[in-house]
């Protein structure tokens, strides 16, 4: 057996393995011989029958087998005699002819290895930020949303206009009468419930419909037929006004006012740029230590992380092909520079001597299951059965590691503001990662003490 | 009887043990043959079918085996074996790889 291995690029191996054809013909009748002894031939006593009456029987089966075997054998073979073949990240099925007697026998699979990385530079970038900024306008629309967020429903004296919410009694023949709210400002909703339109409480409405399984009330779902509806109550959506009453019907203290709640705001607005601005910084160290070190990221090992994504995303999300293929390109980018950054990350481990320690794993498995309400020793007890669980986590607190070291030796400077513009231009797209990472954040980030509940502490 | 069609001649070919020691030993092939076939029929048919040069054939007339199940007594179907001597040197490839 013969192992030739080639090296396309530095990240790529074609393994190539063959047998000449005396050995092919020696495998081929020992695994005869083997057979023949067992088979059970009519008009002949077990081990009496001619070869090529075996040959006929069972011969690509035995053919079929060799190859599987000499196939395992090669594999083997070319992992022991090379040892950078012991980490592949991808591999091909194997290329192969078809057995014959009297020929070689020749296999070839593509792989794709981790490719060899050169450190150059990894420390001491100067990384801009924008200066955090927060214009009255972005305060403003904040106040806004919140207000729309705390709308209430007041009762109004006259017919159902639209964008009214209206509570009915709603029944069917021969069943007990459910009391329901309808946002007639919901399209849905509105749509299947024209007929209350200009109706007044007291009034009885006979309607035929017919539900689909998708409508957001689930006690409407897959219903059809007549209906009888009776208006309990008209109401209407009220945006409170900014003052003391709407400020002591949130829970602040009396002497809270329009001042208190923009200050809060503000330093809410504060926190959330910040951490978008460490993001951005983290992204830029990442962008810097891959252009300084280029890796050479293997193509298809690429494509299966780009598909990994995708499937992360869109979950079972029905989208048309164009759809997907524009979103692979544009995520391309980001994903090569992730991956890249991945291989660098644990050379400069090794480098640093970076290690991430059983304890640390636990404790970050305790974190996590914290933020989750899981009991913490039950998700390690089940982190820990799956070994590549754990492994993807280790190297993902490594990587975390050697980020906060980089960017411990950068120089961060502070953007001029009319060339914000450009920095937003050159922020690099989110990566697998550091999306998660701003995800996240957004939710690590507490908001301020605007609800009853927060403004009663 | 006129040669019409052999293929109803020649019924199978006999691959077992003592014949396949029989055609490398002598050269000489065994089949089941209609039991109305005769010697002079079965050499035609051979050597149409196959395109060899018959030397010889012998003829082996083989009864049914009384079969008795309870009651009820029987016997096996009757079948006709030909014994086809070739010329050396020459083969008949259907015995090669079918059972």
């Amino acid at each position: 057996m013969e192992i030739q291995i080639e090296r396309p690029t530095a990240a790529t191996a074609i393994v190539k393995g063959i047998l000449d054809s005396d050995e092919v013909k020696s495998r081929f009748d020992k695994a005869l011989n083997k057979y023949s002894s067992q088979m059970q031939i009519p008009g002949f006593r077990p081990g009496k029958a001619p070869r090529n009456i075996i040959i006929a029987r069972v011969g690509d089966d035995i053919k079929k087998l060799i190859t599987e075997e000499a196939i395992k054998e090669i594999v083997e073979k070319a992992v022991e005699e090379n040892n950078f073949l012991e980490n592949t990240l991808y591999s091909e099925d194997p290329k192969f002819n078809p057995i014959e007697l009297n020929k070689e026998f020749v296999v070839e699979i593509y792989t794709e290895i981790p490719p060899e990385v050169k450190l150059n530079n990894y420390k001491g970038f100067t990384l801009y930020r924008p200066v955090i900024e927060v214009t009255d306008e972005e305060i403003n629309n904040e106040i806004q949303d919140f207000l729309i967020r705390n709308t209430k429903l007041e009762d109004v004296p006259h017919a159902v206009e639209e964008d009214n919410y209206v509570e009915v009694m709603f029944s069917r023949e021969n069943e007990e009468p459910v009391r329901v709210l309808i946002p007639l400002d919901d399209p849905e909703y509105a749509l299947k419930f024209q007929e209350l339109i200009n109706a007044n409480v007291g009034d009885k409405i006979s309607i035929e419909k017919e539900f689909p399984e998708s409508f957001p009330d689930r006690r409407f779902r897959g219903r059809s037929g007549k209906f009888e509806i009776e208006i309990v109550k008209v109401m209407e959506q009220k945006i409170p006004i900014l003052g003391p009453d709407f400020f002591k019907e949130i829970g602040k203290p009396e002497d809270y006012t329009e001042q208190n709640l923009r200050k809060e705001i503000e330093d809410y607005i504060r926190i959330q740029k910040s951490r978008e601005n460490q993001n951005l910084l983290e992204e830029l160290a990442i962008k810097s230590i891959v252009e300084a070190n280029p890796v050479e990221v293997p193509e298809k090992y690429l494509q299966i992380r780009i598909d990994r994504f995708i499937s992360q995303q869109l979950g079972n999300m029905q989208i048309d092909t164009e759809h997907i293929e524009k979103l692979r390109t544009e995520i391309e980018k980001s994903i090569k520079q992730q991956i890249a950054f991945e291989f660098l990350a644990e050379k400069i481990a090794e480098v640093e001597k970076i290690t991430v320690d059983d304890s640390a794993v636990d404790d970050e498995i305790r974190k996590f299951s914290t933020e989750q309400k899981i009991d913490p020793n039950q998700a390690i007890e089940r982190m820990k059965q799956d070994s590549s669980s754990i492994e993807d986590l280790r190297k993902s607190l490594m990587r975390k590691k050697v980020l906060e070291l980089a960017l411990s030796t950068c120089s961060i400077k502070d953007k001029e503001p009319e060339k914000q513009k450009d920095s937003k231009l050159m922020k690099p797209e989110l990566t697998e990662s550091t999306e998660n990472v701003a995800e996240k954040s957004e939710d690590a980030v507490e908001k301020p003490t605007l609800s009853k509940e927060n403004g009663s502490d | 009887m006129k040669l019409k069609d052999p293929y109803k001649i020649i019924v199978k070919p006999i691959i077992t043990e003592k014949s396949t020691l029989l055609r490398t030993e002598s050269n000489i092939f065994q089949f089941y043959i209609r039991p109305d076939a005769t010697k002079k029929l079965v050499k035609q048919s051979v050597e149409e079918l196959f395109k060899v040069d018959v030397l010889n054939v012998r003829i082996i007339n083989l009864p049914g085996k009384p079969r008795r199940r309870g009651l009820y007594t029987g016997k096996t179907k009757s079948r006709k074996k030909a014994l086809v001597k070739v010329k050396d040197g020459q083969n008949i490839p259907i015995f090669e790889g079918l059972v």
